[in-house]
């Protein structure tokens, strides 16, 4: 129990130092940016925001792919050595970055959504934020869960990356292609199959794939056309390859990670 | 009791390209030594530093620190070892603000990090932006993060490369205060070996990741016959020089202090001692003390060994 607390109080240590260092220009544009969505959905300007929602979120994957860069290039130029050499574990070292580059500006980010709007109009939480669809489209809160959500997931995956191949340019490469590339590859390839064969509504099952990795172009996506899902079911498949990546990062960081 | 042990190391590099930056390797280093890990480049001496760290994983063998498995029990053993890197790199933060963190850290006493800081003499670069510190004082500060935390295993690699000569003195004379310390143990990865001589009592030489040979540097000394020094105490410097002086073996006499500082080739330990021990001499001898050894020569014997 005593070493469980120790663990924790050196992992606080060394997020509080990392984040003392870098990044903090990056988590204000952030935060600013989810006050920013928050108030436009006060101010009911949803009809705008709405449709470039699923790009901003996006956005803020790239953002967050950028703060855990610098972890990588620790690892590779040496810095690491000097915080292991302290004692830090490799986990406990993975795990702070992890805090600072994920844990941290998510919760940031999402209560920069949703306290301005709690504060000022808390009816404003539950209003559903499409102005196109009535059937399925997120309510203010769950749009915000959503956000918090692809976040963790696209900047979780690109972290993993990034981690087992040491490399930035991995990292990047795979957040970009979750946040971005996947989605808009998906409906590319959905539009030709749909010229080809003429047959447009049996080729929509495709979208599924970006299911476990896109809750905010999910439901973009499923709230018309042939397949719809509920508001939860939605957000669960990202909630398993969220947890699922994390557990990968910290495995890979107690035994596999050479420094 | 040893402190660091590997076994049958083999720690390999590469996939497509393989390089064995150790091979089988198989050494001992003992409690209270100072010792040198010596090697040409590439040989694998910074790698057996991290394996020490528990930074590397061997692909073979078994590694040993403190009784431990440095890449399984990582806080247990990094905790007790202060690193020098060969290359370290540094945040672009000031002295202190790092030195302070790694002090945190390890749960160490502000007034110890001032210490510290005191002791590598950075103190008018404390709130210096790394960043712009010079070579002789990123390496002081090196020493400083080393230091914090009381290490009882110091492992420093290349600690005097690129120094001027000092600076490179300063952190001799540094390591040479540290070695009275009681109860510390230092590797010093090193080629540069006049310095090492004044220091190291211990000797690992490591050629293709290989050990070609471990141990004191008294026994290797004269299992090589290499040139190497005794200080003799006396109550007649002048007298038992000039006696000693006539014996041929003999390459160099120096009185320093109350004693003579004797350079011999090691084949003729037996026959100094013989002569200083006689009865004629033996009534001004006060103590004899095995210095130092030409670690150049041993070098040089060692690599053609290899
Ligand atoms: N991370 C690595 N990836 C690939 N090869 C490596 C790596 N680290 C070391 N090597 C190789 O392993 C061998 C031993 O390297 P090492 O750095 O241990 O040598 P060294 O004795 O410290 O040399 P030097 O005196 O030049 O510092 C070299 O051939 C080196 O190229
Ligand atoms: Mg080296």
């Amino acid at each position: 129990m005593k070493n469980y607390r120790e663990r924790v109080k050196k992992i606080m240590l060394q997020s509080e130092y990392l984040l003392s260092l870098k990044a903090t220009a990056i988590y204000i544009i952030a935060i600013i940016i989810g006050i920013m969505f928050s108030l436009a959905s006060i101010y009911r300007a949803i009809s705008f925001l709405a449709p470039i929602g699923f790009i901003f979120g996006s956005f803020l994957v790239l953002l967050l792919i950028i703060i855990a860069g610098p972890m990588i290039d620790e690892i590779n130029e040496g810095h690491i050595q000097l915080y292991l050499a302290t004692g830090l574990s490799r986990l406990e070292y993975v795990a702070s970055w992890y805090i600072v580059a994920v844990v941290y500006p998510v919760l940031a980010i999402f209560l920069a959504i949703v306290l301005p709007v709690l504060i000022i109009d808390p009816s404003s939480l539950f209003t559903r934020i499409s102005p196109y669809s009535q059937r399925l489209v997120p309510t203010m809160l769950t749009f915000a869960f959503a956000i918090s959500l692809q976040l963790l997931n696209n900047v979780s995956l690109g972290f993993l990356f990034g981690l087992v191949r040491k490399s930035k340019g991995a990292a990047y490469l795979v957040a970009t292609f979750l946040a971005f590339l996947l989605p808009f590859i998906l409906s590319v390839v959905i539009s030709i199959l749909g010229i080809l064969t003429g047959y447009y509504e049996g080729y929509h099952a495709i979208y599924l794939l970006m299911l476990p990795f896109d809750p905010l172009w999910s439901y973009n996506v499923f709230s018309y056309g042939p397949i719809y899902l509920s508001e939860t079911t939605i957000l669960i498949p990202p909630i398993v390859t969220t947890i699922f990546s994390l557990i990968l990062i910290l495995n890979h960081a107690k035994h596999r990670l050479e420094v | 009791m040893d402190i660091v042990v590997f076994d049958n190391v083999t720690k390999i590099f590469g996939k497509s390209k393989v390089i064995k930056a150790l091979d089988n390797a198989s050494f001992r280093i003992p409690s209270k030594v100072v010792a040198g890990l010596l090697g040409p480049n590439g040989s694998g001496k910074t790698t057996s530093f991290k394996l020490i760290m528990g930074f590397l994983k061997p692909n073979s063998g078994k590694i040993s620190v403190f009784g431990k498995d440095p890449w399984i029990d990582e806080y247990s053993v990094r905790r007790r070892i202060g690193y020098l890197p060969e290359k370290p790199v540094y945040p672009y933060v000031s002295v202190y603000k790092f030195l302070k963190h790694i002090g945190k850290m390890q749960g160490v006493d502000i007034r110890e990090v001032e210490r510290i800081i005191r002791l590598v003499g950075l103190e008018e670069y404390k709130f210096f932006n790394i960043r712009g510190l010079s070579r002789g004082y990123l390496q002081r500060l090196g020493l400083a993060q080393a230091l914090i935390g009381d290490p009882e295993l110091l492992l420093l690699d290349e600690p005097t490369a690129n120094l001027d000569p000092l600076s490179r003195k300063q952190i001799l004379d540094l390591i040479k205060d540290l070695k009275k310390e009681l109860g510390i143990t230092i590797i010093i990865a090193t080629h540069i070996l006049p310095e090492l001589q004044e220091v190291a009592d211990y000797v690992v030489y490591i050629n293709k990741g290989r050990i070609i040979e471990a141990g004191k540097l008294e026994d290797l000394t004269h299992k090589y016959f290499v040139h190497t020094y005794y200080y003799v105490e006396t109550s007649d410097p002048r007298k038992l020089a000039s006696r000693i002086i006539m014996e041929e073996y003999v390459r160099g006499i120096e009185v320093r202090d109350n004693g003579l500082l004797i350079k011999i080739n090691s084949a003729y330990k037996e026959d100094l001692l013989n002569i200083l021990t006689s009865s004629e001499l033996s009534v001004y001898v006060k103590n004899i003390k095995h210095v130092t050894t030409e670690l150049g020569e041993l070098y040089e014997k060692l690599s053609r060994a290899s």
